[in-house]
């Protein structure tokens, strides 16, 4: 599959909602080995509800200045959220389909994680 | 461990942040191309996921793969210009390869228009002074 | 001698965004409308884009990453595509323009019909960029260039009442309240002077140099003498046509004009200057566009650039700006206004403004990219003033152009 099929396609919860689209798509990265990189392992979906647009870096608490502009942009993301990739069922040309009800992960590192999770 | 997922030990990369469309070098630091877009290994479109094997990057397309992701659409897996994953060297603001440009297949545009054009322009191989 | 070579870049970039043929017309033009009543413009311009060269030749000096590598990879490739499509019709326009202007000034010097002299001066601009190292490049084209100074001599010696000059400028209104065609040469002269292309050449050239962290000194002192200079260079343009046109009631509209206000202060010695200074300024505004051409496609597509390679090693770079001098002839063939053609490229030069001037910002605040030079809260404070400005110019540009028909 490609990164493209994934980027922007609609996520559907386990009940069928409409849970937004995916802006982009985390990886973590493995240990290097002999002088290369390691392998890139997929674990979670970044998923925003309304907002097609990603003003990079802005909305992920990393670079925060100017303030003026990190501010505006954090409010306009504020319901991107990290989904993890363990929640995925299947991926079709329909989008991606949830097999469990994520818990609620707010993007921004700022944020605090909810209290109540599903 | 649900904050594992905002910050994985430190490690996390973020495909549209951290690798798509950033610039890729090959051993010499001659630019090869941006990334286009990135194959994944271990999830096939319309299977069930198998969540014992996480997807990783398989390679990374160059060239005419950037076109989809402007204008939409799939383009054939046999049309995909690919660097294997295992190429890579660094991955910070630039990307790094381990081999020089012209030895990838992928490069083959760049070389077609040296030799093809470039070639037979006087010139073309003096450092200018 | 050795300091004014130092910072050369900086004058060469400046010329191409003050003093190239478009801006040498819009500034007589404006010079001879309306005095030095759009000077504030010319200022606000100046420091506009001293702001944010500094911040893309920083970044360009800390992480060696161009300023158009930079736009597609924050904006993503499909508005980094309308980014380019924009910068690339401007940057060709504008290329056509000079090349144009060049033809004009050798007919000034030599009294040959402009048509034989345009591809004699597409080949000058393409031989340079085949096979003149940079740095002897901006040497020579900027120093050159300078020879523009004699506006401001010419200025000196025609003796003007400085205090209604000075009036003029300060209190631009107090004649009755200025009409729409104002607003839109003050439109056309924000665009003229903050234009993308000056940014990405700038960044384009830090690489060439090789500038480094250790280089910000040198940097800074590029945009801080470069960019002035060249704003200089454009308020003595006005300042002369205020002077002696102005009265006249002449309207602006060919070279021969613009050069008549340095005739009749300075005679044949002044107007040769000034041949030279504007031969100099459209041929290094010709290899400014011509290269910004070329820099924009190959950071866009990630191919391999730069004139500290061999042309070999970077083939469709070089082969990208051979197409664009040849339609620029091809456009020019046609027998199209040069100099109206930048007019137009102008306005749509300030649309684009925010597309370049955003991305730069957002990465010079990047601790990734620039380690502990991000930007500082002065800095920063500036760059969002001026980012609301150029948005605010960015929406007026084009109803202003429809609505006064150009200035007219």
């Amino acid at each position: 599959m490609l990164l493209s099929e994934l980027l922007d396609a609609p996520v559907h919860g386990p009940d069928g909602r409409d849970l937004g689209r995916v802006v982009d798509v985390r990886f973590r990265r493995d240990d290097r080995t002999d002088a290369r990189e390691g392998r890139l392992i997929l674990i979670a979906l970044i998923i925003s509800p309304h907002s097609r647009m990603s003003f990079y870096g802005y909305e992920r608490g990393r670079v925060n200045r100017p303030a003026v502009i990190a501010k505006a942009i954090a409010w306009i993301h504020r319901k991107s959220r990290v989904v993890p990739w363990e929640c995925v069922q299947i991926v079709t040309d329909q989008g991606v389909f949830l097999g469990v009800e994520p818990p609620v992960i707010p993007l921004d590192v700022r944020r605090p994680l909810p209290a109540q999770q599903p | 461990m649900l904050e594992w997922y905002r910050d994985p030990d430190g490690r996390g990369v973020d495909a549209r942040l951290h690798l798509l469309d950033r610039q890729m070098l090959d051993r010499d630091d001659v630019p090869i191309s941006t990334v286009d877009d990135v194959e994944l290994d271990g999830v096939v479109l319309g299977e069930t996921v198998d969540h014992r094997h996480p997807p990783v990057v398989g390679a990374i397309l160059i060239g005419a793969a950037v076109l989809p992701r402007i204008f939409g659409g799939r383009m054939p897996r046999s049309r995909w210009d690919r660097i294997e994953w295992g190429h890579v060297t660094h991955l910070d603001t630039v990307i790094t390869l381990a081999d020089r440009g012209d030895d990838l297949d992928a490069t083959w545009l760049e070389r077609w228009i040296r030799d093809r054009v470039i070639a037979h322009i006087p010139g073309g191989s003096h450092a200018p002074e | 001698m050795k300091k004014l070579f130092a910072v050369a870049l900086g004058i060469l970039t400046a010329i191409g965004g003050f003093v190239d043929i478009g801006d040498l017309v819009t500034n007589a033009v404006v010079g001879a409308r309306y005095g030095m009543g759009l000077a504030w413009v010319v200022v606000a311009g100046i420091i506009g884009i001293c702001v944010y060269a500094d911040m893309a030749g920083r970044v360009a000096a800390v992480s060696g990453r161009a300023t158009f590598e930079i736009i597609r990879e924050r904006l993503g490739p499909r508005t980094g595509l309308a980014n380019l499509s924009a910068s690339f019709l401007i940057n060709l326009l504008t290329l056509t323009a000079e090349i144009g202007g060049m033809a004009l000034a050798l007919q000034l010097a030599s009294g040959v019909a402009p048509g034989m002299w345009i591809p004699v001066a597409a080949f000058a601009v393409w031989i340079v960029i085949w096979r003149t190292k940079f740095s002897i490049m901006e040497n020579v084209a900027g120093l050159l260039g300078l020879c523009l100074i004699v506006f401001a001599v010419a200025l000196f010696l025609l003796k003007p009442d400085w205090g209604a000059l000075g009036d003029q400028a300060i209190r631009p209104w107090s004649a009755g309240s200025p009409d729409l065609s104002y607003w839109y040469y003050a439109v056309a002269l924000f665009g003229a002077a903050m234009t993308p292309y000056e940014v990405f050449f700038f960044s384009s050239g830090a690489v060439e140099e090789g500038w480094t962290e250790k280089d910000l000194g040198t940097e800074r002192l590029n945009v801080f003498v470069g960019f002035p200079l060249g704003g200089l260079l454009s308020l003595s343009i006005a300042g002369c046509a205020a002077v002696v046109l102005l009265p006249l009631g002449v309207d602006v509209t060919s070279l021969s004009q613009l050069v008549l206000p340095v005739a009749e202060a300075g005679g044949r010695l002044a107007l040769a200057f000034v041949i030279v200074g504007i031969l100099a300024a459209t041929f290094g505004a010709a290899l400014e566009t011509t290269l910004s051409s070329g820099y924009t496609l190959a950071q866009f597509f990630g191919w391999s650039w730069g004139k500290f390679r061999r042309p070999r090693q970077a083939a469709r770079f070089h082969i990208s700006m051979m197409i664009c001098l040849l339609v620029g002839i091809g456009v020019l063939a046609t027998g199209a206004d040069p100099v109206m053609v930048t007019e137009v490229s102008v306005v749509f030069s300030a649309v684009a403004l925010p597309l370049t001037y955003y991305p730069i910002l957002v990465v010079a605040n990047d601790p990734e990219y620039m380690g502990d030079k991000v930007n500082g809260r002065v800095r920063n404070g500036f760059a969002v003033v001026f980012l609301a400005v150029i948005l605010v110019a960015a929406i007026a540009a084009i109803p202003l152009m429809i609505m006064t028909g150009m200035g007219s």
